[in-house]
């Protein structure tokens, strides 16, 4: 009886505690295990604690690596901006006349995952290749076939874009179902035009939204090494690519680290960048608790 | 005007419909070019079609291909279950309670985001190795991927959570529930829409994970996995079949979900 | 006299730098109707919580038939409750919704049934056990909630703003049918409010809170008529505030210089002569006269009548003084004959007015 009760502060650890444990040890230690070992050497498949700056030296020395980062890196900006463009309709679409398909309008962008990536960019492949459905469409109506999708950064980006789209809309769509729809109402009473009431209204209010769906985005399309593998020319190989090279066929575990390191690095300033646009008073986020 | 402000709505709506349409088919065609082709003789040139059903004999024979998809399913089940349970538990805290902590816990649970899946592989790949000392296995890989779902399925319960009303379960409390039966009894009836989705989409993700599964799974074969050592001598026919029957599954999922919604039986969280 | 079936000593919660309840000190006794009221901000809603166990004290303890509860949570104390907007389970139905408390005690299907028919004819709510709530009207979400505060016969009923969401017509008739409730079950009823006409229709006793403090409890008439405090005086009834020096005292008498005009009063406790005091004096204790006409009081002062508002049964007239101020006064609707402009003499006694020390510039 006289046992004293948890309080809200108590109560809140209890349930949050395990899964952020979770995350610190599962995800933060092995990349700060990483961090650690970009600093030390590989030699035949073991790596050795001989602390140095060599592997950072070789990756910003080698012109090649800097080329795979600045394209890879483009690559990423042009696809989290064409998603952009292309999901906030799309999401608007679902959450303002989906009714009571939302859900299944939603997970059926998810359902193309349920396909391996490989036998997808074999789809992609058969669908736009040089003798693929789409030339051959147009060649038997006599039509000049398309040459510029396969085998150019345009495949690759068209590729990516086709990967990680869902997760754009989704993230725009989970903000709009939080959004009040009636505020633009309030708007327009108030003399808005539509477009006005957008960018007014509904544009900052699910910024946050936006902001996640990039984030999500850009973060796979920068280190994507299977797309520009299959549709990409000789000129297209990603920093992800050789990243995965490292794992892989050479075994040099400690460069492999260091080029995560730097990944990771290029990554979080985007993120970081993005996220002070976001001022969490005015993005309307109202999480609650009592 | 009023009238050329609704044909301007009209037309809002209707192209916004095109493009999701558009999109549908974007995503959809090279899966049904799989489909299509797992019917026919020639995998790389199936111009014109020879159908055939080999790919779907040659699949019923070979164990390996079993092996795979049925580690595909516990890996992205066991993931899956991982991801909902701490997601879950996360994102009520986060919502319910008013801690100081809230933000950097929050932050926190959404740091996988952040991270590309190949950086998780290779970063658990490391640290289980060189760290831990223990070999790739099922649990690693189930652990590893989890922890990159655990963010998805958590941005997903917040978003569909955010409007639930916590005082809700106050009153299931005065009038006598104990925690877990509140959690029970008034909690769960009206969350497990969220919880559904987010179950959903952290076993699509693991289920066929290439990046992370690759380098935590050992020898172990999943179908991602299968799929990335085959290509060497070409894609399997069985791949293809597996693709098309995995699909075959979703379709009639959904089918069967549509028409619940459809006839008004289940509303998945809707209201109208 | 028997034991009090709640009582709460020096209770005190604090959110950071707010004290939402202050050493708070109370008794409620079995069969009492008690309302809570006080204006928003003041910390009723505090209060009910940390009754129910859903909020914990920093330091008090809370008792319930004479057992400290204090460390028990909601879920171990037997309280009813009726929440400000009801949240009634938006997935079970209005019959579930109310056998739910049962259900947690674990009673039989048979007692629940019972008890079930009982609660609805009692609420007059036969027929609508299959509805969802929100297929319910707000009179009936509301009599639903009541139903489920009450089903388990607790030992205690609170209720938080429960008529605040209803019209004005509804919730004068829920008014007197919650009180009939409370007499029916013989429970106390601890009514949070902070419209004062509920509290004064519904209730025996009365704490008047403010800042997380009782400012006053006491039975409701003594409230309205003797105010202790002057937050009590200007937040319970409408009163004419007059703020003036006091000019003299002479034993329990005294007089009040109100912009000139010389205003008999009570002597407030402990004041003296030069004091600037606030006397309260309600409307309908004044009454207006022609010029020279027959009245009781000691205080009789000149004006001009400016406008009568009708308020239905009764009507307010507003008087301006020679001093320029002005007095608002309740009398009855039937005319009396007065015009607008007409000479007039506003008229009370000394013993209806409640005086304080100023408060404010
Ligand atoms: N969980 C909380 N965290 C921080 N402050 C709180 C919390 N709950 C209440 N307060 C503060 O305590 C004070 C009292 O609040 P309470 O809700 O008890 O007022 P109330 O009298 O019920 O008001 P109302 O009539 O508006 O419902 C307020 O200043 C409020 O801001
Ligand atoms: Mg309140």
């Amino acid at each position: 009886m006289a046992r004293r009760r948890l309080g809200p502060e108590g109560r809140f650890l209890l349930m949050a505690l395990p899964g952020a444990i979770f995350v610190v040890v599962f995800l933060l230690l092995p990349i700060l295990s990483i961090i650690v070992f970009s600093f030390w050497r590989t030699e035949s498949y073991t790596l050795i604690p001989d602390w140095n700056l060599d592997n950072y030296a070789t990756l910003f020395g080698t012109t090649t690596y800097m080329t795979f980062l600045l394209r890879s890196f483009t690559m990423a900006v042009a696809v989290s901006l064409a998603s952009l463009v292309y999901a906030w309709p799309v999401a608007y679409f679902i959450a303002k006349h989906g009714d009571r398909y939302r859900l299944l309008l939603i997970l059926a962008l998810a359902a193309p995952f349920f396909t391996g990536i490989i036998l997808r960019v074999t789809g992609i492949q058969g669908v736009m290749g040089p003798v693929g459905v789409i030339n051959l469409g147009l060649m038997n109506y006599g039509l000049q076939p398309i040459e510029f999708i396969m085998y150019t950064q345009t495949a690759v980006g068209i590729g990516v874009t086709y990967l990680f789209i869902p997760f754009m809309v989704t993230a725009v769509y989970l903000s709009l179902l939080n959004f009040d729809f009636e505020l633009l109402e309030v708007a327009k009473i108030n003399g808005a035009k539509p477009w006005r009431a957008f960018i007014e209204i509904t544009w900052p209010l699910n910024w946050m939204g936006t902001v996640i769906g990039l984030v999500l985005v850009f973060i796979p399309s920068m280190a994507e090494s299977i797309t520009p593998r299959f549709l990409g020319g000789p000129n297209a190989a990603s920093f992800g690519q050789v990243l995965g090279l490292q794992f892989g066929e050479t075994g040099t575990w400690a460069l492999g680290s260091a080029m995560g390191v730097l990944l990771f690095a290029v990554s979080s300033l985007v993120i970081l960048l993005m996220w002070r646009t976001v001022n969490l008073q005015r993005s309307g986020f109202t999480g609650g608790g009592s | 005007m009023a009238a050329g402000s609704r044909v301007a709505v009209a037309a809002y709506k209707g192209g916004s419909g095109l493009l999701l349409t558009l999109l549908y088919l974007f995503l959809y065609a090279p899966i049904v070019y799989v489909i299509y082709t797992s019917f026919n003789k020639d995998l790389i040139w199936p111009f014109p079609p020879d159908f055939t059903l080999d790919a779907y004999f040659k699949l019923a024979d070979s164990s390996t291909y079993h092996e795979a998809l049925w580690n595909s399913v516990l890996l992205g089940l066991g993931s899956a279950i991982l991801c909902t349970v701490v997601a879950t538990m996360g994102s009520m805290s986060i919502l319910k309670y008013r801690s100081r902590w809230r933000g950097l816990i929050a932050v926190i649970y959404l740091c996988p985001l952040f991270v590309a899946d190949l950086l998780v592989g290779i970063s658990s790949l490391l640290f289980n190795r060189q760290v831990l000392g223990l070999p790739g296995n099922m649990g690693s890989a189930m652990i590893a991927n989890a922890v990159h779902g655990t963010s998805f399925a958590f941005l997903i319960m917040i978003a569909q959570m955010a409007r639930y009303d916590w005082r809700l379960d106050d009153a299931a409390m005065v009038f006598g529930a104990k925690p877990l039966r509140c959690f029970w009894e008034v909690t769960l009836p009206i969350i497990w829409p969220a919880m559904l989705g987010a179950f959903i989409i952290s076993f699509i993700l693991a289920f066929n994970n290439l990046e992370i599964s690759f380098y935590n799974l050992g020898a172990i074969p999943t179908l991602p996995t299968i799929a990335w050592g085959s290509l060497r001598f070409g894609l399997g026919a069985e791949l293809f079949a597996l693709a098309a029957l995995v699909n075959g599954v979703v379709l009639v999922t959904f089918t069967i979900m549509y028409l619940l919604m459809r006839y008004r039986i289940v509303s998945f969280g809707h209201r109208d | 006299m028997s034991e009090p079936v709640l009582e709460l000593r020096n209770v005190t919660k604090r959110f950071g730098s707010v004290t939402a309840a202050d050493a708070i000190t109370l008794s409620v006794n079995q069969g009492e109707f008690f309302a809570l009221l006080g204006p928003s901000g003041s910390g009723k809603t505090t209060m009910l919580r940390i009754i129910a166990g859903l909020e914990v004290p920093d330091e008090g303890g809370v008792f319930i038939n004479g057992q400290d509860v204090t460390a028990l949570p909601p879920y171990a104390r037997g309280v009813g409750m009726v929440f400000q907007n009801f949240l009634l389970f938006p997935h079970k139905r209005v019959g579930e919704n109310v056998v739910f408390p049962l259900r947690m005690q674990g009673a039989s299907k048979a007692e629940q049934d019972e008890r079930l028919k009982w609660a609805l004819d009692l609420l007059r709510l036969d027929g609508l056990a299959d509805r969802y709530p929100h297929q319910l009207s707000g009179g009936q979400q509301q009599r639903v909630a009541l139903a489920r505060g009450l089903i388990s016969r607790p030992a205690l009923l609170l209720l938080d703003e429960p008529l605040a969401n209803l019209d004005r017509e509804l919730r004068k008739e829920m008014e007197v049918e919650v009180r009939r409730y409370q007499v029916e079950l013989d429970i106390p009823f601890i009514y949070v409010t902070h419209n004062q006409e509920e509290a004064l229709t519904m209730s025996d006793r009365i704490a008047v809170m403010n800042h997380g403090r009782f400012e006053q409890v006491a039975p409701k008439l003594e409230v309205y008529t003797h105010p202790t405090s002057r937050f009590v005086a200007g937040f319970v009834g409408h009163s004419n505030v007059m703020t003036g020096t006091l000019a003299a005292i002479e034993g329990g008498c005294a007089s009040l210089d109100w912009n000139g005009v010389t205003v008999a009063v009570r002597t407030p406790p402990g004041a003296s002569v030069g004091d600037r005091v606030d006397c309260f004096v309600k409307l309908e204790k004044m009454r207006v006269v022609a010029p020279g006409g027959a009245a009781q009081g000691e205080n009789r002062v000149p004006g001009t009548l400016r406008d009568i508002i009708f308020k239905g049964s009764t009507a307010d007239y507003l008087v301006t003084l020679e001093n320029g101020a002005e007095l608002m006064i309740s009398e009855g609707s039937e005319t009396m004959g007065f015009q607008r402009k007409d000479p007039l003499e506003v008229v009370w006694s000394a013993e209806a007015g409640a005086c304080f020390p100023a408060g404010g510039a």
